[in-house]
């Protein structure tokens, strides 16, 4: 079990590609448009068993295809795991237990798993979990983010977070594209969500300004949307625009992003 | 042989003539929607539950979107404003909702409630200094809350939602006061600040993080204070310590001292969970069967209502889910 564990840890890790020195960024080449502040930094972290990323449990689409989507609005997305640190169950030890609906105590658990390295926190939070308790009767949130002002980066960097409910959605739903397109495209919202408190595209377009691409993953009632030949579910937007002149845009405010 | 049929055919009825109810439903009318507060006067930190309470006041079921807070769609609001009538931002974290588009709604038969509490503190908190980056505050002033909540599914779910009406219901209005404590709750304040610091600098030392804690109930056993410096021991032996012996006793003391605190609504919601399953499957149950189901030792406490909507809403949800289910199987 334990060197099934450190299989499972190391493949992770892996396939993240990534370790904590390489989160060093300053060899980098500069994006095209020079107006980046920030590198996105993840530290991801998830409950045994509930893995959301790694390729024998879920699909590498979740992890490629949200950064494709960070990277099109010109962000310098680096996922990151620090370490081979594991979450606890909400109740510590209880693998029943589930995340209650309560901010301060999601808040909290995110707060409790952070973790530095060399004394510096990734400056984005992504944990990958079990089951959320209000969860039920053909109706479920398969995640959750801390909100801040609108396009404006939330709190201090070490309260951030992002919750994907990996075992509720593997719970809820049965085809398997349309799990991968769920979690690809919740893990890219609610991303975005954390990075800079992105808006709705439907409820404020004007911080989004592409009245040509409704098709966008921060628009909150995109489980409705017929599908379409390209699947925008699994290759997620964050409603990028065309216009080089438009400055109003999702693309453009990550852009600006401050850590 | 002859019964059997008659019963298939009278259950092929009811199906169909509940569906045809559902469809004309106008919640508006069927709904009593209310919101209240325990008091009126807060201390500055000290929680502020709002209780939200829908009933199904019709003789007939309907169907009916839940109350999550923080849920996309924006079906439930809760709206606050200052003493200047301006919004105070809700800071809360979002949750994203999903449904299959053939989602019914929650079918919620006539008499059953819904219930959500919620401290404002949670939604509309400000961060500030040091204490104030681990729980979020509302200065002192005078506010005034409301909530708006549209209570149709057909509006959110489904190819024809634009077509749908809302059903909007806006609850009645509560002006409430927040002040800053004096005299003994003064210190009991800055206590209580201090306890919030390290809970933050003893991160992953749970042991640590409930001395302070302790020592606030030891020394303000009547402050208002108590219901927060419960909730963060209970948080403690939660994610610290796991589901211990001690952690059980705590509910219990939390659930015997402040019968009516919207604390409680929390608690038995979580701990009480599997209870509240097995108590919804019953056909009919007595006031009496849950509060000793629940181990609540007041009929006339709060924590005695939060538990009867609890087991209302989980009946709603099993109704629901059997909805579901006789749907796909008739596909």
């Amino acid at each position: 079990m334990k060197v099934m564990g450190k299989f499972v840890k190391f493949y992770v890790g892996l396939m993240f590609g990534i370790v904590a020195a390489a989160c060093d960024y300053q060899g980098q080449p500069e994006p095209p448009n020079g107006i980046i502040k920030e590198t996105m930094t993840v530290e991801y972290d998830f409950i045994s068993g509930f893995d959301a990323g790694s390729d024998n449990r879920a699909f590498p689409e979740i992890r490629d295809n949200v950064k494709k989507a960070f990277m099109e609005t010109g962000t310098n997305f680096l996922p990151c795991r620090d370490d081979a640190h594991t979450l606890s169950y909400y109740v510590a030890g209880s693998p029943n237990s589930r995340f209650p609906n309560n901010d301060t105590d999601l808040r909290n658990y995110a707060k409790n798993n952070r973790n530095a390295v060399n004394g510096t926190y990734m400056n984005y939070h992504y944990l990958s979990v079990n089951y959320f308790a209000p969860n039920a009767g053909g109706l479920f949130a398969p995640g959750g983010a801390i909100g801040g002002p609108n396009n404006q980066t939330p709190t201090p960097v070490d309260e951030r977070y992002t919750f994907l409910f990996w075992g509720d959605i593997l719970t809820f739903i049965s085809n398997p594209t349309t799990i991968r397109q769920l979690a690809v495209l919740v893990s890219a919202h609610e991303l975005g969500h954390q990075r800079i408190g992105l808006t709705h595209w439907d409820l404020f377009p004007i911080f989004h300004n592409n009245p040509a691409q409704p098709q966008c993953a921060m628009r909150e009632d995109f489980n409705f949307v017929p599908m379409t030949p390209i699947d925008y579910r699994l290759n997620p937007v964050l409603c990028s625009d065309a216009d080089a002149v438009n400055t109003n845009s999702c693309r453009d405010w990550l852009k600006q992003a401050n850590p | 042989m002859n019964r059997m049929i008659l019963r298939t055919i009278g259950a092929i009825i009811l199906f169909y003539s509940t569906e045809q109810v559902l469809a004309r439903a106008d919640n508006r009318e069927a709904l009593r929607f209310t919101i209240s507060l325990e008091k009126n006067t807060y201390l500055v930190d000290e929680p502020i539950y709002l209780e939200v309470l829908a009933t199904n006041i019709s003789n007939h079921e309907i169907a009916i979107l839940g109350m999550l807070p923080n849920a996309s769609w924006r079906y439930f609001q809760i709206m606050l404003k200052d003493q200047n009538d301006q919004p105070v931002a809700d800071h809360s974290g979002e949750l994203y909702m999903y449904a299959e588009p053939n989602w019914p709604g929650w079918i919620m038969a006539s008499g059953e409630r819904w219930l959500l509490v919620k401290d404002l503190l949670d939604v509309f908190g400000k961060w500030g200094d040091a204490a104030h980056q681990i729980r979020p505050f509302l200065p002192p002033g005078t506010y005034q809350v409301h909530v708006i909540y549209h209570t149709n599914p057909k509006a959110f779910v489904g190819p024809n939602r634009e077509n749908e009406d809302k059903q909007t219901l806006h609850s009645n209005e509560l002006q409430f006061e927040v002040i800053e404590p004096a005299g003994l709750e003064k210190a009991a304040h800055e206590k209580l600040l201090t306890a919030f610091i390290a809970h933050e600098k003893e991160r992953s030392k749970p042991h640590r993080q409930a001395v302070l804690f302790k020592e606030f109930i030891d020394k303000y056993p009547n402050s208002l204070y108590l219901p927060i410096v419960y909730s963060f021991l209970y948080m403690i032996y939660t994610q610290g310590f796991g589901d211990t012996i001690e952690r059980q006793e705590l509910i219990e003391e939390m659930l015997t001292r402040f019968p009516n605190s919207g604390l409680t609504y929390q608690l038995l919601s979580y701990d009480r969970h599997e209870a509240i399953q097995s108590l919804a499957k019953a056909s009919s149950i007595s006031k009496s069967a849950i509060m000793q189901k629940m181990k609540i030792a007041s009929s006339t406490s709060r924590a005695s209502f939060y538990a009867q909507c609890l087991v209302d809403m989980q009946r709603i949800d099993l109704r629901t889910a059997e909805r579901m289910k006789q749907k796909q199987e008739k596909r």
